[in-house]
């Protein structure tokens, strides 16, 4: 029961902190997410020591585990594009496919080979810029 | 306001039900992001129920969303020093995995002859999506199917990411986070915690870098199209 109450807490603070992300961003008119500005302000608060991890750390991992539950209403809207099982939808689905795996693949790829590179003989092979 | 609450405790009991059934019929299409909304999408047609008053109802889990990208500095902070050591590499591998997801949207969309709105609504598909729905508005596109294609590579990418993985055996935590994080952005990301924290800061720093060199590169590039005579 105790336990609970802190992770509600704890939860309590991240809201908090969402709430200010937001109202900055109102202010700011500028075309970033109100989150993104509370994460940025969280992770400096956590940082400079004013907030302390364990003040904000057991919510944070209950909420980011169950992170899948609050797209599902996002992906329920799917229903609303029943057009998508048509000829159009395929070759939607192909593009997004195709062009999904590519960029994947390129980026495991580049990176991969930089961490091989890394640590192997082939050092010399990079420009000084990836050590 | 009854009916609102309904639509939340419909939705948290259905995932959690999806999780159970998930760990006795581990595979893909018994994952909660695929059998909730299922279950979901079958109960509202059944019932009649039009998607506007769900999301209304809903709307308190949406917000939830905000809030975990928030708890997200948390990972964040714990990692940084893992991250800031191999900024050079990340920033590297997602400038060439942004631009190629830009190019081949645009190539794809051309080849197909799908026209001009397509072409510009399809750039920002790798962004996360409120800041995709800007980005679709400021360069001409038509954000609603923006947002559909966003979501539709979500998806791909979370489940296409275990066989690349496996294919071009990937294996450094830096490189499986910034695959997720590009490619399937917070869903991704969600993905990426499931395989390790490394993963899943990766992913969240990721998603937060690829916005930023997308909008570098639609800004570059959609000149070239509104020349095109499509």
């Amino acid at each position: 029961m105790k336990k609970g109450l802190m992770i509600l807490f704890q939860i309590g603070v991240i809201i908090v902190f969402t709430w200010i992300g937001k109202y900055i961003a109102s202010l700011l008119h500028v075309p970033i997410p109100g989150s993104i500005i509370g994460m940025i302000l969280l992770f400096f608060g956590l940082h400079s020591g004013l907030i302390k991890l364990n003040w904000v750390q057991a919510g944070a991992a209950l909420i980011i585990s169950e992170m899948m539950l609050f797209f599902i209403p996002a992906v329920v809207g799917f229903m609303q594009y029943s057009w998508i099982f048509g000829i159009k939808g395929l070759s939607i689905l192909f593009i997004v496919v195709s062009g999904t795996a590519l960029m994947m693949i390129a980026t495991g790829v580049i990176s991969e080979r930089i961490q091989e590179r890394k640590g192997g003989e082939v050092r010399r092979w990079l420009p000084r810029f990836f050590m | 306001m009854v009916t609102k609450i309904f639509y939340v405790i419909i939705t948290v009991l259905f995932y959690f039900f999806a999780k159970k059934v998930n760990r006795k019929k581990p595979g893909l299409l018994f994952s909660p992001i695929i059998l909730t909304p299922v279950m979901l999408i079958v109960l509202l047609l059944i019932m009649d129920i039009p998607y506007k008053e769900y999301a209304n109802g809903t709307y308190p889990l949406n917000e939830l969303l905000d809030v975990v990208t928030v708890a997200l500095a948390i990972p964040l902070y714990r990692n940084w020093s893992f991250l800031a050591k191999n900024w050079r590499v990340i920033v590297c591998s997602l400038a060439a995995g942004s631009l190629i997801a830009v190019v081949s949207g645009i190539l794809c969309t051309y080849l197909l002859a799908m026209g001009k709105d397509y072409m510009l609504s399809i750039i920002p598909r790798i962004v996360t999506i409120p800041i995709a729905v800007s980005l679709s508005e400021s360069i001409g596109g038509t954000p609603a199917i923006t947002v559909l294609f966003s979501m539709l590579t979500c998806f791909v990418g979370v489940f296409i990411g275990p066989a690349i993985m496996k294919h071009f055996s990937i294996k450094h935590p830096l490189s499986i986070g910034m695959m997720y994080g590009l490619g399937a952005q917070a869903l991704g990301t969600a993905k990426a915690f499931q395989i390790g924290e490394k993963e899943g800061t990766t992913s969240s720093v990721s998603y937060i870098l690829t916005a930023i060199l997308t909008v570098i590169w639609a800004l570059i590039l959609t000149p070239f199209i509104h020349t095109l005579n499509v």
